[in-house]
């Protein structure tokens, strides 16, 4: 699988050689135990241990004791493959709840987990910094503490799992927290501030097999709690996006846009993100919560909501004539019909737009016979079953026979096209990945290409960087003493320092950039397919439960 | 051939007889005979003699068979004397094995017939049946139509008729090719209309509703519009223009709204178009060499084919400079 293959990549990026081989040990075993991966990686134990214990503070990893009493690890690809998607969740970070939210997000997923404490100390810090650089005022860690507040109480922070301790105070299970407390902040602590455990890197604290460590478990009560970004809400909050960026472009105005972001967010709150159709919402309560900086007349409201309901049934329905309408979202089929429109597109670009039109027709018709294509799409009926046989070849379309007699005989037998929308998102899902696994090796390979030329230009930029600053030093020191001629003499040292890179390594390095600049895009692009398609399959894996009490985005 | 046992084969041991007592019967009959009345009349025969002797009757056109209306409400079928006129008609002076050529020609219609079926059903050879209708055709009897539906296939009809649309494929086909040119352009032109039509909506109304409403068009419109243009020599019907917003649909680009009738209006809904603007811009995927790559099933990590090795993201990254 092209998934795997990927993730494993960049698990190597992030966390180097041996995690990865590790890594890939326990993905391709299912689940192993540390002795396992030792002895088929040939790594010593300690290292493997060491490894996987990177891996559970990232929460890539699971564990669970097997009837031998071993530990199980298991590795969730999925998590690996979010990655990808840090840079989109901490700009979706800056964009809800400012910098400082970005900065404890960003910590959060590039070391897995901490507690509120130490985060908010260190990312304060690491803020404040910033913004002296900046020549901007510092801020208090309490602005800190208000955002991580609030980053709990919309679900994109959550609590971490705990380890569950057998006698012999081993870990030997994760358990997530209780669905009242996932999204819960601790009672504000008073006065006595237990400062103990600050500022040391949160990885000791997870203990795992064997470490024992008393004090902390005896008062595990709040300043234990460990905490971790919810990739869940985050992806949920994307996927958000792009129905509203669907609907804007379907009907080619952003307002439109606005009305089902309005609906999406009351809906957050009110529906389990795994459910096939939003709760309903009345006319009123979205006039209500519509932002009063849209300036958008009631009329224009209502007529907004008749144009969603008659033109994009997939997306927004009317469930009743109560409250002034209630409104729901569609959300399965809302991406549903997103994952065709990508897959029309992949369509489209790969065998041309006369294939698309043979395809729509297949989708739409649903079972179709080939005569019956060939009518319908205007064009040489040759043409049209050489279109029609690529798309099969590569398994864009599928045949059902229908036999009418017992001995399938093909001249008696119907052959019907059809389309398996899901096998198709299979398909291009997959492709995805090796295309952004293709990608990133690409990138990587363009990096290390210029790695020797890059790091020339920086030390030539350290070096002029502490020459200008030396004569600025004696500039201000001897003030008039520094004549003309030793100001040149300083320019032509520079200049001469300038020249350790040439033109043509100077043109080689703009170049090198520019691609890496244009492969990252891409791969913002590619996920964005990739994203989609997994959204979609990932609705039609299981059926939607029948709704839980309350709070579903816990793991 | 219309009767109800379709295996009678064998060779019929006095059919010379009966046949002639049909025939007297029919002309006793003006009005038509039927099963019944042929049966007692001729108490002796059995019912594959009658059928064998209506069919050869049949074939050799001297008879021909009607359905009517019966007393329950079952059809039954009537045989009744062939009318000179048409029997001799323009086929005068001809043969037995012309006439019925001639006839089962005619019975296709403007459809055609295919020369297997011909001789399937006039149990003539094949050098025979080839003379036939070479001679029929020389005189103008019938003429071969050659089919789009495959490129060898000929069918014949009578020569004053006009051949159908599913033989000569309608509009589109130019001297049996598909004229997909004309197609594509009279699609593009169809498009250019709606989305004219979309533009001025949008600049004429601020309502959204107004905007939506005012982008559609009906078929009427579109066809007229494509007349007015006068870009197309043949002359195209409404059905032919439906033909083409309909591949614009497949197409994903316009969308079909049926508009419903008034109550109480006996009209049906009608169908009205609109301009469709895409839901998403072309995917990720596509968007990188490998979406498009012939041999992405090959492309390995260390492999004859790698992303190191690949041209076509070579290509791609100094496409960009
Ligand atoms: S890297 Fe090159 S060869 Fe491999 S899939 Fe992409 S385009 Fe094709």
């Amino acid at each position: 699988m092209s998934k795997t293959d990927l993730a494993l990549l960049i698990l190597r990026d992030f966390h180097g050689e041996i995690v990865a081989k590790i890594g890939e040990c326990i993905v391709l075993s299912g689940c192993a135990t540390v002795r396992q991966v030792a002895l088929s990686t040939g790594i010593p134990q300690a290292k493997v241990k060491r490894a996987v214990l990177i891996l559970v503070q990232h929460g890539i990893a699971e564990f669970e004791q097997n009837k031998h009493g071993f530990i199980d690890y298991k590795v969730d690809v999925n998590k690996i493959v979010y990655r990808l998607q840090f840079p989109k969740i901490m700009r979706c970070a800056e964009l809800l709840y400012g910098d400082p939210a970005k900065f404890m997000v960003e910590k959060l997923l590039f070391e897995g987990r901490a507690t509120m404490k130490s985060l908010i100390k260190t990312e304060t810090q690491r803020l404040n910094e910033c913004l002296r650089a900046q020549g901007d005022s510092e801020v208090a860690p309490s602005l800190l503490e208000e955002r991580f507040e609030k980053l709990v109480k919309t679900h994109f922070l959550k609590r971490c799992s705990v380890p569950i301790k057998d006698a012999r105070g081993r870990a030997v299970s994760l358990e997530a927290p209780s669905e009242e407390l996932v999204f819960v902040m601790p009672p504000k602590e008073s006065g006595t501030e237990r400062v103990k455990q600050e500022g040391e890197p949160p990885s000791k604290k997870l203990k795992v097999e064997g470490e024992v460590d008393h004090a902390a478990a005896a008062d595990s009560a709040t300043s234990e709690i460990y905490w971790e970004v919810n990739y869940k809400r985050f992806l949920q909050h994307f996927r958000d996006q792009v129905l509203v960026a669907a609907v804007a472009s379907r009907l080619d105005n952003e307002k439109a846009g606005e009305v089902l972001r309005t609906i999406l967010r009351h809906c957050e709150k009110t529906t389990n993100p795994n459910e096939y159709v939003s709760q309903p919402i009345s006319y009123h309560e979205i006039q209500a919560q519509l932002p009063r900086d849209l300036g958008m007349a009631k009329q224009t409201l209502e007529q907004w909501l008749k144009i969603l309901t008659d033109t994009m049934p997939e997306f927004v329905s009317k469930s009743a004539d109560s409250g002034g309408g209630m409104y729901a979202v569609s959300i399965f089929q809302a991406l549903q019909t997103l994952c065709t429109a990508h897959i029309e597109s992949v369509v489209e670009e790969r065998f041309g737009s006369k294939s698309l039109r043979i395809f729509r027709v297949i989708l739409m018709k649903r079972q179709v016979e080939q005569t019956t294509i060939e009518k319908c799409v205007l064009m040489p009926a040759k043409e049209a079953k050489d279109l029609l046989y690529k798309m099969f070849r590569e398994h864009f379309v599928h045949v059902t026979e229908l036999a009418k007699t017992p001995d399938h005989a093909p001249s008696r037998t119907f052959y019907l096209f059809n389309v398996d929308l899901q096998k198709v998102a299979r398909v291009v899902l997959d492709r995805s990945y090796k295309a952004m696994k293709n990608v990133v090796i690409k990138q990587r390979l363009v990096v290390s290409e210029n790695k020797r030329l890059r790091d020339k230009e920086n030390r030539k930029n350290v070096v002029i960087a502490s020459l200008q600053k030396q004569h600025s030093d004696l500039l201000a020191e001897h003030g008039e003493g520094i004549t003309d001629e030793m100001k040149e003499e300083w320019e032509r040292e520079v200049d001469a320092i300038k020249s350790m890179i040439t033109h043509h390594e100077y043109e080689q390095l703009e170049k090198a950039s520019k691609f890496i600049h244009h492969l990252e895009a891409s791969q913002q692009q590619l996920d964005s397919t990739i994203f989609l398609l997994e959204s979609y399959l990932a609705m039609t894996y299981k059926p939607p439960t029948p709704k839980p009490a309350r709070d579903p985005l816990g793991r | 051939m219309a009767t109800a046992a379709p295996n009678i084969k064998q060779e019929p041991v006095d059919d010379g007889d009966f046949e002639g007592r049909i025939v007297l019967l029919c002309q006793e009959h003006t009005e038509g005979i039927n099963d019944a009345i042929i049966k007692a009349a001729l108490p002796l025969s059995d019912s594959v003699q009658r059928v064998t002797a209506l069919n050869n009757l049949l074939k050799t056109g001297r008879i021909t068979v009607f359905q009517k209306k019966g007393t329950s409400d079952q059809p039954v079928l009537l045989y009744r004397l062939k009318d000179e006129a048409t029997t001799a008609g323009p086929v005068k002076g001809a043969d037995h094995q012309e006439k019925l050529v001639y006839q089962i020609i005619s019975e296709a219609g403007n459809k055609g017939v295919w020369i297997r079926e011909i001789r399937m059903r006039s149990n003539l050879g094949v050098p025979q049946l080839n003379k036939l209708v070479k001679n029929m055709e020389s005189k103008k009897l019938i003429k071969a139509v050659k089919s789009v539906a495959a490129a060898k296939k000929k069918v014949y009809m009578l020569f004053d008729l006009e051949p159908d649309s599913t033989i000569t494929g309608g509009a589109w086909y130019n001297d049996n090719k598909f004229d997909h040119e004309f197609a594509d352009v009279l699609n593009q032109q169809c498009l250019r209309y709606l989305e004219s039509k979309s533009a001025s909506a949008k600049e004429r109304h601020t309502d959204p509703l107004a905007q939506q409403n005012g982008a559609l068009a009906t078929a009427d419109e579109v066809h007229r519009h494509i007349t007015e243009l006068g870009i197309s020599t043949i002359k195209l019907t409404v059905n032919d223009i439906k033909d083409v917003l309909n591949t614009l649909i497949y197409d994903g680009k316009i969308k079909e709204i049926t508009r419903v009738a008034a109550a109480g209006s006996t009209e049906e809904g009608q169908k009205l178009y609109r301009l469709l603007k895409p839901l998403i811009p072309t995917t990720g995927l596509m968007r990188v060499p490998c979406g498009v790559c012939p041999v992405i099933d090959q492309c390995q990590d260390e492999g004859a084919i790698s992303p190191a090795t690949c041209v076509y993201l070579k290509d791609w990254l100094n496409g960009i400079l």
